[in-house]
């Protein structure tokens, strides 16, 4: 059953100009962050969304909690369209779709104790018979994130404890009203490496445990392989290239999505010689002003005349996998 | 200690503490090693173990707070009992850093072409504007950036270009060493591997050595000759990087290998370390490994292990392979 | 530091809550012969009009205390609600109220104090407001710009993300991380309401005679000055002093406690 649909997704930031200018010229810049974005998750699933700044995935996490407004498009939840769902229903919608952050100091209170954190969420959707039962089901959750002794961190502090820490509270908050839907905006990004594949494995056994969908966010493609089903790579707003993880690794179509997995270094010095690197020159471009047509032509090898007309649009090439260049149509 | 080779940096039980009310945060403690002429030291671990602290102390830059030991030869000459004056002479001509986020570690107020021409002129002050401005402009077109950007200011550049700029002017002067502290973090993964083969080929130019301080255990397999470990203010191994990658010695660093992702498909496991590294406030005698450690033994509690010398150039900061640990201490 | 403005403090308070007890005579009526120094019998001299000093300065205590305090709250109570208010909506309602406040605060102090007592009269209690309106604005000031920043903190659109209504994220997410800026300002402010008091009572516009105020024994005293009485300006003035030190060195130490800058140590 898809859980998850969005269509044609667009999000455009106006940028703030001051106020002479404002009064003299009538252009209004805009920051194309989302430029059409389209794709669906299976309950169960989990969706890797890689790409590099400027790439839009972290604004299409948020467009798809609605904690940021859609310029345009559709997103669909459980089957019922929920792009211009009202504030109250949306709120209470807010049950069934959570979001961890990447910083773990930031997203907490620092004022609210951390067992009060993770009862908030119970409180505001009126889950819980009392206080008591309430907190009981925090210490449970406390426990399930591995934060033990529960009751002695119930009573702590976001400062007391360490980042690691700080990023299971995070997650047993969003997962204590237990919802279908899950975004990990860069939820491991700011760890340790050793503390990353410990949260990691967490999520992965969270995921089985409470049978839950996920969109997962992240620059660094590497982390994707323990824990998405497929991947979907983004480049300026676009969705250039989705596939499973196996597909995109083995088999990159994409020119992007081929020197974004060659310029990862690997930890292993051997397999690191063997790659080619394939490395385009230049930077991300500002997505106030994007390319005309394909948004990665000007660093392109493989770039044709007609890359730079329009967009090339998603298609479909063998079963689930979808790659938007001018190469494969 | 290779014979034959020239040895530009040498670090002798060199210990970083702060002092603090509660007593001294041992940052970085007994940390012996060398560094040799144009060779890259890769200097791995995670938040708190000291390779931050590290390199800035070798520098001294650290705040006034921070207590120096031991001995650190730059080029034979011990850089402990020097001044404040002493070092600004060395800073950006001997020795200079790169660092992690050339955000804010450039002045926005100043144009390009004046950061160049202040470092140069603090160093030769007999070099003219115009001399200096030449030497900015070679050194921007070693790392790709058209001289026409000299009257830029570094908010008109980007991630990636700024940091460019900030390798330009760590190498204008051709140091000895060069500590990057965490040179690519900040940056995309594209980015990141255009500075990296940027580092590479400028190394090679200049012959320069380089201490190249990083978590990312991909980014030492790209760049390093050899590779130091660190763990809680200890460096726990040194060795070249194949032997680090696949024959290391140290549990931490095994540990650490196994819990870092990588992209083979092949390889589904992803092990993690359990607990958290000590806190170095007032910490004692006794590996600083040993609650996480799978292989401890009585010893590794009581008493600091040695520094190891497996074989010429593969040290081990740990007990399993000292030979004079007694019967009675091995549990 | 915020110790010695403590124990200043203390004093202060304690003089100001037992004058009625520990000052030796009534400070409103004749106690001794006009024009005497400092003695054993008046250890702060007695004024024009025979009346002890001292008691003088140990009422004027509980005034000044008194009018500070009341001012300072009602200043608070208007400033910071409207504060929250002002940055967390935002938009026009925010535009509009920091166009009056500033308009306010842009006033010089002691003017506009002038200006609202005028029309408002004598009186503990209006004093208070007059004084307490040239103050609003601070509060309203360093909350709203408080909230403004701390609005978009990640800890604020986690609780939307969970689902928590606007009032509830305003009082359990956004206060608790306002309110603590607010306490030096508090503290810093009342030094400066004394000092607004004593000037409004200088200038006559203050407490009436015969009711014992710094401000007014300062400008009283004054006219004597020639005739080398200087004991009726110094302790009224030495008093102000005193106390605006203590608040200012409590409010800095109070500054250092709560925001501590990772310090050097050596």
């Amino acid at each position: 059953m898809t859980l998850l649909k969005v269509e044609n997704l667009v999000k455009h930031f106006p940028v703030r100009i001051n106020f002479v200018k404002a009064l003299f010229t009538r252009e209004r810049k805009k920051v194309h962050a989302v430029n059409g974005v389209s794709f669906e998750i299976e309950e169960g699933q989990t969706l890797g969304l890689v790409g590099e700044s400027g790439s839009g995935k972290t604004t299409t996490g948020r467009l798809i909690l609605k904690l940021e407004e859609p310029t345009a498009g559709r997103i669909f939840f459980a089957g019922k369209e929920i792009t211009s769902l009202g504030a109250e229903e949306m709120r209470r919608l807010r049950r069934e779709m959570q979001i961890i952050f990447q910083d773990p100091l930031a997203s907490l209170n620092p004022y609210m104790r951390i067992g009060e954190a993770v009862r908030h969420p119970l409180v505001i959707h009126s889950i819980g018979e009392n206080k008591r039962r309430q907190r009981e089901m925090v210490i449970e959750m406390l426990e399930r994130v591995n934060l033990r002794p529960a009751e002695e961190f119930y009573n702590r502090f976001p400062r007391q404890i360490s980042g690691g820490q700080r990023q299971r509270v995070v997650i047993a908050r969003a997962l204590i009203t237990r919802p279908k839907f899950v975004v990990a905006d860069e939820a491991v990004a700011m760890l340790d490496v050793s503390v990353r594949s410990q949260l990691l494995k967490l999520m992965m056994d969270l995921k089985h445990e409470f049978n839950l969908t996920y969109l997962f966010i992240t620059h660094d493609l590497a982390t994707t392989k323990y824990i998405c089903d497929r991947i979907a790579v983004m480049y300026l707003g676009r969705i250039v290239e989705e596939g499973s993880f196996k597909d995109i690794y083995t088999d990159p179509k994409h020119p992007y999505t081929r020197a974004l997995i060659s310029a990862v270094p690997e930890p292993d010095p051997k397999a690191g010689e063997k790659k080619k690197k394939l490395i385009p020159a230049g930077e991300v471009p500002n997505p106030i002003d994007p390319p005309s047509g394909c948004p990665f032509h000007p660093r392109c090898p493989y770039a044709k005349e007609v890359c730079k007309t329009a967009p090339p649009k998603l298609k479909e090439l063998e079963s689930g996998r979808r790659v938007a260049c001018y190469l494969y149509s | 200690m290779s014979a034959g080779k020239d040895v530009v940096c040498r670090m002798e039980n060199f210990r970083v503490y702060y002092m603090t009310f509660d007593g001294p945060v041992k940052a970085v403690d007994g940390v012996s090693m060398e560094v040799y002429k144009e060779e890259t030291v890769g200097l791995v671990g995670e938040s708190g173990c000291g390779k931050s602290t590290l390199g800035s102390a070798l520098l001294k830059i650290l705040p006034r707070t921070a207590r120096m030991e031991g001995r650190v030869y730059l080029e034979g000459e011990d850089l402990i009992p020097k001044s404040e004056k002493e070092m600004q002479k060395l800073r950006g001509a001997k020795i200079s850093m790169i660092f992690q986020d050339p955000m804010t570690s450039l002045n926005p107020i100043m144009k390009v072409k004046d950061h160049f021409i202040e470092t140069i002129k603090t160093h030769k002050p007999e070099v003219s504007e115009d001399q200096a401005l030449e030497m900015a402009s070679k050194a921007l077109a070693e790392v790709g950036i058209s001289e026409s950007r000299l009257n830029d200011y570094p908010f008109q550049f980007s991630g990636g270009m700024r940091q460019r700029m900030m390798i330009a002017l760590s190498i204008v002067l051709r140091p000895t060493l060069v500590i990057a502290d965490e040179p690519t973090t900040s940056l995309d993964v594209i980015v990141q591997a255009q500075i990296l083969q940027l580092m590479k080929e400028i190394q090679s130019h200049i012959r320069s050595s380089m201490i190249l301080i990083t978590h990312d255990l991909g980014v030492v397999a790209e760049m390093a000759h050899r590779i130091g470990v660190m763990y809680a203010g200890h460096l726990v191994e040194l060795a070249p990087r194949d032997t680090i990658y696949y024959k290391p010695l140290h549990p931490y660093t095994q540990a650490l290998l196994e819990s870092v992702p990588n992209t083979d498909i092949n390889d589904m496991e992803l092990s993690y370390i359990d607990g958290y590294p000590p806190s170095l406030l007032n910490i004692g005698e006794g590996c600083r490994f040993v609650d996480r450690c799978p292989k401890t033994m009585k010893v590794c509690r009581d008493r600091t292990p040695p520094d190891v010398e497996i074989k010429e150039d593969h040290m081990v900061k740990c007990w399993l392979y000292a030979d004079n640990v007694g019967e009675v201490e091995r549990s | 530091m915020a110790f010695v403005g403590a124990v200043i403090l203390i004093v202060f308070l304690l003089a100001a809550l037992f004058a009625d007890q520990i000052a030796p005579y009534d400070p409103t009526v004749r106690s001794g012969r006009t024009f005497q120094p400092p003695s054993s019998k008046h250890i702060f001299g007695t004024d024009n009009l025979g009346r002890d000093m001292f008691s003088r300065v140990l009422h004027g205590a509980k005034i000044a205390l008194l009018i500070a305090f009341m001012a300072v709250l009602i200043a608070a109570a208007i400033g910071i609600p409207l504060g929250l208010l002002s940055g967390y909506i935002g938009g026009p309602l925010d535009r509009i109220l920091t166009l009056i406040m500033d308009a306010v605060y842009s006033f010089p102090g002691l003017i506009l104090a002038i200006a609202v007592a005028a029309v408002l009269g004598t009186g503990v209690t209006n004093i208070a407001v007059s004084i307490a309106v040239v103050y609003a604005p601070t509060y309203f000031r360093v909350i709203r710009n408080q909230v403004a920043s701390i609005k978009s903190e990640l800890y604020v659109e986690a609780a939307r993300a969970i689902g928590a209504r606007n009032w509830t994220i305003l009082f359990r997410y956004v206060l608790p991380n306002v309110l603590p800026s607010v306490v030096v300002v508090l503290s810093m402010n009342l030094a400066d309401a004394i000092m607004t008091e004593a000037g409004l009572s200088f200038l006559g516009l203050g407490i009436a005679p015969p009711t014992p105020d710094w401000g007014y024994d300062l400008s009283n005293g004054q006219r004597f000055i020639l005739m080398n009485d200087w004991w009726m300006i110094m302790f009224p003035g030495l008093a102000i002093i005193v106390l605006v030190l203590g608040f200012s060195l409590f409010s800095e130490g109070l500054n250092e406690y709560l925001n501590p800058n990772v310090g050097e140590r050596e």
